[in-house]
């Protein structure tokens, strides 16, 4: 399964440059104040959500995927590799982002209440993340690539849409901050530790579903 | 080992094809031929053996070892090249090298940088900048570099010119001078196989049409030139396939050496596999 994840960091190693490089440009933006820190942040289900694609399109270009499939590790070890990949991108993405902003924090903006805020920022987005992952990566394993572009713009607009949707209640006067801070006096642990467990059980119910779908898939 | 592919009544059903009944066996230390127009099954069963689509009906045993029961086992003794390349366009040979080794657990570095220097294949160079037939060492380099005992070949040595293709022919050869190794490789190019398969199989419509080993087979059928009423008095039971123009009649004699002794005066002569391969489809149509 290593091979599998080697072959997709080789391969994506020019587009995961171009995203630390983004990173870097848009972190130091939101340091001279140019742009909210949350876009940092969105960067980890950027990546979450376009980098598992874009190898699955590679795969595909190359026919990859019957050799891989004849390897030893077999279609187990390509599943697995997959959402392997995934973890390990965004894992590598929450750390860079982590580091920023804990340095925008450090540099006194505003914005940052404490240092457990950015924890907690990249923590949701991870979620965020591996939720769409989740859905995207069995799509991808049925349909291809091409196909599950059109349903990844779907969850994009959904997820986007209802951020969009939430800030326009906001507005209309609904105190979301309230709100949160109703939900966090209760048991942030709590909440925390249930969005953690929601995300791991969709996160391994979307694995079987996709080695499901892989182990029945004619290729 | 007896045989180091041995299937039993393969079914396919696709629905619009049908892979039916296929049963062949590659003893060890042999190379075995899967012949066949497109379309004639030779994807379907190289698919099967390696379980990328699922079987009917039938039994696939390799090296001793059931190809879906022990399929991670046997697959790390089996060396695979398929006619398209395998690797991404934007990796090089060395990073082939890197993948493969963290794939195979026989995986043998040193073997596979012989190979590239055997191939004058640049570790660095883009798998994109190669050609075809540079391409196509690289995938047999990485097939070879695990120490594999089965080699299968779809369409390896297909669109490739005859300097390369006679380069890596060698290399098989070579291969296989192990009794435990053993080669299948599926091509249309016949005069490949004649210069290097032990066995043939000639697959026509999802079926066996005809299989034997290469020598016997070049050796029991032959070629009947003669006019249409010369034909005409032959018995058709002798015959496997007729092709008829302006000028007379060509067939395809099942039995060479019965034949001349019913036939005396009918001058027949030794096939070719491409021979037997277009008369049988030709015989069909007629």
């Amino acid at each position: 399964m290593s091979g599998f994840i080697i072959k997709d960091i080789l391969v994506m190693k020019n587009t995961l440059r171009y995203y630390l490089f983004l990173m870097a440009v848009y972190g130091l933006l939101a340091v001279m104040g140019v742009f909210p820190y949350s876009i940092i942040a969105g960067f980890i289900v950027l990546v979450g959500m376009m980098t598992p694609i874009s190898t699955f399109a590679y795969d595909e270009q190359a026919r990859w995927d019957k050799y891989a499939a004849a390897t030893p590790a077999g279609r187990r070890g390509v599943v697995k590799s997959k959402y392997a990949f995934t973890l390990l991108l965004l894992a590598v993405a929450s750390l860079f982002t982590l580091v920023i902003l804990e340095a925008l924090w450090f540099l006194g903006k505003e914005d940052i209440g404490s240092w457990a805020e950015p924890l907690m920022v990249v923590g949701v987005m991870n979620c965020i993340s591996l939720l769409i992952a989740s859905v995207t990566l069995p799509v991808m394993f049925k349909y291809g690539s091409e196909k599950s572009r059109v349903i990844s713009m779907v969850i994009c607009v959904g997820v986007f849409g209802s951020v969009a949707l939430l800030a326009f209640l906001a507005e209309k006067g609904i105190n979301f901050s309230a709100m949160g801070a109703a939900i966090s006096s209760l048991s942030p642990w709590v909440i925390a530790a249930a969005l953690l467990l929601v995300t791991v059980a969709v996160t391994l119910l979307s694995y079987r579903i996709s080695l499901r779908i892989y182990t029945k898939r004619e290729l | 080992m007896e045989y180091a592919i041995k299937i039993d009544h393969l079914t396919k059903d696709y629905g619009s094809f049908v892979l039916q009944d296929v049963s062949l066996a590659v003893p060890g230390g042999t190379i075995m031929g899967l012949i066949g127009e497109n379309g004639a099954g030779k994807s379907t069963t190289i698919k099967c053996i390696l379980n990328l689509i699922h079987r009917d009906a039938g039994t696939i045993t390799l090296l001793d070892k059931d190809n879906i029961a022990e399929e991670a086992a046997v697959k790390e003794d089996i060396g695979l090249v398929l006619d398209e390349s395998l690797f991404h366009d934007s990796l090089r040979p060395r990073d082939v090298g890197k993948i493969m080794g963290k794939l195979y657990q026989n995986w043998d570095g040193r073997l596979f940088d012989s190979y590239l220097e055997k191939f004058s294949l640049s570790k660095d160079k883009l798998v994109k900048e190669l050609s075809k037939g540079m391409k196509m060492k690289l995938s047999i380099a990485a097939a070879l570099s695990h120490h594999p005992r089965l080699l299968i070949l779809d369409e390896a040595t297909s669109g490739l010119d005859p300097v390369v293709r006679d380069e890596l022919l060698d290399e098989f050869l070579a291969f296989i001078q192990d009794e435990d190794h053993a080669i299948l490789i599926s091509s249309h190019i016949t005069s490949d196989l004649e210069k290097v398969a032990d066995y043939v199989t000639y697959l026509h419509k999802g079926r066996v049409a005809v299989q034997g080993t290469k020598d016997e087979l070049l050796e029991s059928y032959g070629r009947l030139a003669c006019t249409r009423t010369d034909l005409a008095k032959v018995d058709r039971a002798f015959l496997a396939g007729v092709r008829e123009n302006q000028f007379g009649c060509e067939a395809l004699v099942k039995d060479r050496r019965a034949f001349r002794a019913a036939y005396p005066d009918l001058p027949v002569d030794p096939v070719s596999l491409e021979d037997i391969m277009v008369f049988t489809v030709k015989g069909e149509q007629k």
